[in-house]
């Protein structure tokens, strides 16, 4: 059993694929002005990357290695059409907002890191597993970026207001520079720095 | 695992099959939720230039003939929009005359009025659409009875870049189009959008950093409001008493 829990919450603490891994980070910066948007590109790549990792490792055995990437790109090309189509037909305001990002989860580097690293090699269960929990992971980070992002930089989280602004009667002043994407960058720098640290420490604990 | 030719082809072959099958499908099965959603975010977006009103006429706009003629619904021009646009029907326009970068429009446009519970004209929204920097922009004016105001400026499609060129959907920005006037009071086309421009009622400022949309909306402006846009026959309606058309 052990070896299903570590594949799954491995990815979403311990070997996160944004603060330790440093994959997927363009998208992280684009979507997460608003946690709504942060929060559903975060499923929408959950489900592309646990999905595809799942079809990849069924197929792992006939996949010929000198076409592997082709292979692996039109499996996640697929899930990205399918998701991409299932938002615009039933979250269409969310889809607009998030237009051409949705279609850029194929180039997100998780997905394509994790089908060459884990599924080609593992079983289709635990490569389910972990794309799921990688998917947990990216989406964890990116719903934590949105909510201080929208939070500072509009006083709202789901576009509702909890800080009363200055405009409405109230006293917050919104800080714009938290919507730019240069805001996205500090906070995540932040983010992998203070997992670092937390590392750097258990490690020396560790030693002693 | 032996790597033959036929196999790399077998292989591929069948993973291509299977997945455009499944695509295919599932974009067939969504399609008409899909139009749905975009005809009725459409029709938002014309509201929110719209204002109050009773009643909503449609009328479709012959540009070539200045002719008119009531329709029920405009979901056939958008949806076959682009044959119309290129089409043999399509009025091919002059490079000096294309402003909006496009090279032909339809020759016949939806214009949707709007009157209020006595039966007079208060508003009137104008398809508009043309280049920005990226991509083409679509939208709508609304614009008030005296044919002159605006009342609402909105883009329901545009692919500028988002945070600079894409704010000409920001709700700031577009506030600050209404009660400008597109023609001076002897009629001459005077609406400019642009930078460093004098802040009066006929200049609305251009959107910072933005340089190529703000022009392509300036354009737009001047395209659609000119001779070869909706000049002649905003000046037809400024003659019909109270546009009961």
């Amino acid at each position: 059993m052990g070896i299903y829990r570590d594949t799954l919450v491995g990815p979403i603490f311990i070997n996160n694929p944004i603060t330790i891994q440093v994959l997927g980070i363009c998208s992280s910066l684009a979507v997460t002005t608003q946690l709504k948007t942060s929060l559903v590109m975060g499923l929408s790549v959950t489900f592309v990357v646990a999905m595809s990792n799942l079809i990849i490792s069924f197929m792992r055995n006939q996949i010929p290695s000198s076409v592997r990437i082709i292979i692996e790109m039109t499996v996640i090309a697929s899930f990205v059409i399918i998701i991409d189509q299932f938002l615009k037909a039933f979250l269409f305001e969310i889809s607009k907002q998030l237009s051409v990002f949705v279609g850029l989860i194929i180039t997100n580097c998780i997905l394509m890191g994790r089908a060459e690293a884990f599924a080609l090699k593992n079983p289709p269960f635990l490569s389910f597993l972990d794309g799921l929990g990688n998917g947990i992971g990216y989406t964890m980070i990116l719903v934590f970026v949105g909510a201080i992002r929208e939070l500072f930089g509009t006083g709202k989280l789901f576009g509702y207001e909890i800080l009363t602004n200055v405009s409405n009667g109230g006293w917050y002043i919104p800080n714009g520079m938290f919507l730019l994407a240069p805001s996205g960058f500090f906070i995540i720098a932040t983010i992998i720095w203070f997992v670092k640290e937390r590392e750097m420490a258990i490690k020396k604990r560790g030693k002693r | 695992m032996k790597e033959t030719k036929s196999r790399i082809f077998i292989v591929s072959l069948a993973v291509a099959l299977f997945f455009s099958l499944v695509v295919s499908s599932t974009v067939a099965i969504l399609k008409e939720k899909q139009d749905r959603n975009i005809k009725e975010d459409r029709l938002k977006h014309i509201l929110t230039v719209a204002g109050d009103f009773k009643k909503m006429k449609i009328l479709l706009l012959d540009l070539k003939t200045d002719e008119y003629r009531q329709i029920d619904n405009d979901v056939d021009f958008y949806n076959r929009f682009r044959t119309l646009s290129t089409g043999k029907d399509a009025i091919k326009l002059t490079k000096d005359n294309d402003l909006i970068g496009v090279g032909s429009i339809p020759s016949r446009i939806p214009v949707y009025l709007f009157y209020d519970d006595g039966g007079r004209l208060v508003r009137v929204v104008f398809f508009i659409y043309g280049n920005g920097l990226w991509s083409t922009m679509y939208g709508f004016i609304g614009v008030e009875k005296d044919l002159k105001t605006i009342y609402g400026i909105t883009f329901y499609d545009q692919k500028e870049t988002p945070g600079l060129g894409g704010e000409v959907d920001n709700p700031n920005w577009k506030m600050k189009w209404k009660g400008k006037k597109i023609f001076k009071d002897d009629g001459e086309l005077a609406l400019k959008v642009g930078k460093n421009i004098d802040n009066d009622i006929y200049t609305v400022d251009g959107l910072s950093g933005a340089t190529m949309t703000t022009k392509g909306v300036d354009n737009i402006i001047k395209f659609w409001f000119g001779e070869n846009g909706y000049g002649r026959f905003l000046k037809k309606l400024s003659e019909v008493k109270d546009g009961d058309l």
